[in-house]
């Protein structure tokens, strides 16, 4: 599948997974300090699918900052694409990072029993539907948070609902990236938006 | 729906139950605002009374127990647990 990109939006693509990566990982301390205070298998979840769905989008920084370097500076000459193909490479990393992740999230708001169930519809799906495979997974966490913001009515739990859904959103117009230029551009604001609402929702936590 | 309470729900309880009192919770009154038996009760106090989160005062013939500092900041840190959970829509 084409991925059409504008070429004015190299590297703001890469800032975007930059600070989603940093935020993720903001999430992911204070999911971790949730699991110390209460040992639920809920927190530890949380802490888990934030702490790979991060180390997932580092990797995948780390490869679009190779690639726009490469592009911009040295022009094309891929350095160190004769050794490895870091491309390849990072997205696998991703890949797995996220649906991963993903799966934990999902599971988070599962029964005890619903983890391993939830195992069977991702290894026999196949890499060229991630984004599909990703939003499928996510739908339950978007579902459970959204429905929790209608019964909470809160600031915090429409900040969660607003994240997913954008993540969710993320997905989605990823699929359609080889109609135009312009999605992608929507889909990596939609991204950033909706680690964004995360980091507003740990601020006003945090802050009192 | 009956929910049952988690060890940490129920020590939280204790001490936002003591810090209510401002130094004069008698373990009575601890007893019947937590809702637990005096076996259970003696076991958290215990485990609050170790991680030095309550200091035990003895006036006469009565004991009251108080809230420390430590005890004040876990309060307010498990308040932010509180709503993360809640902002995540997961029961702590």
């Amino acid at each position: 599948m084409e991925i059409l990109i504008p070429t004015r939006f190299y590297g703001f693509d890469s800032v975007t997974y930059t600070v989603a990566a940093v935020i993720g990982f903001l999430v992911s301390y204070y999911a971790f300090k949730m699991y110390s205070a209460t040992s639920k298998r809920t927190h530890k979840y949380l802490y888990l699918s934030f702490t790979l769905l991060s180390m997932g989008l580092l990797v995948l920084s780390v490869a679009s900052w190779y690639n726009y370097f490469n592009y911009e500076i040295y022009h094309g000459k891929y350095l160190l694409d004769q050794y490895v193909a870091m491309d390849d490479f990072a997205y696998w990393i991703y890949y797995l990072c996220s649906i991963l992740g993903y799966l934990l999230l999902a599971s988070m708001y599962f029964p005890e029993k619903g983890f391993p169930l939830l195992f069977l519809p991702v290894w026999s799906s196949g890499f060229p539907y991630f984004n599909v495979l990703s939003l499928f997974i996510l739908s339950y966490a978007i579902f459970r948070s959204v429905a929790n913001f209608f019964s909470k009515k809160n600031m915090n739990s429409f900040l969660v609902a607003a994240s997913f859904s954008l993540i969710g959103l993320y997905h989605l117009l990823l699929v359609f990236t080889s109609f135009s230029r312009f999605v992608y551009v929507i889909a990596h604001i939609c991204l950033g938006l909706g680690f964004f609402s995360l980091l507003v929702m740990l601020a006003k936590v945090s802050r009192k | 729906m009956n929910v049952r309470r988690s060890k940490i729900n129920i020590l939280v309880d204790i001490l936002r139950l003591v810090q209510r009192k401002e130094g004069r919770a008698k373990p009575t009154h601890i007893l019947y605002g937590a809702n637990l038996s005096h076996a259970r009760l003696k076991k958290y106090l215990d485990v609050l009374l170790v991680n030095e989160f309550i200091e035990r005062a003895d006036k006469g013939n009565h004991v009251f127990y108080r809230i420390t500092l430590k005890g004040q900041k876990f309060i307010s840190e498990f308040k932010k647990v509180e709503e993360l959970s809640e902002a995540f829509g997961v029961p702590i």
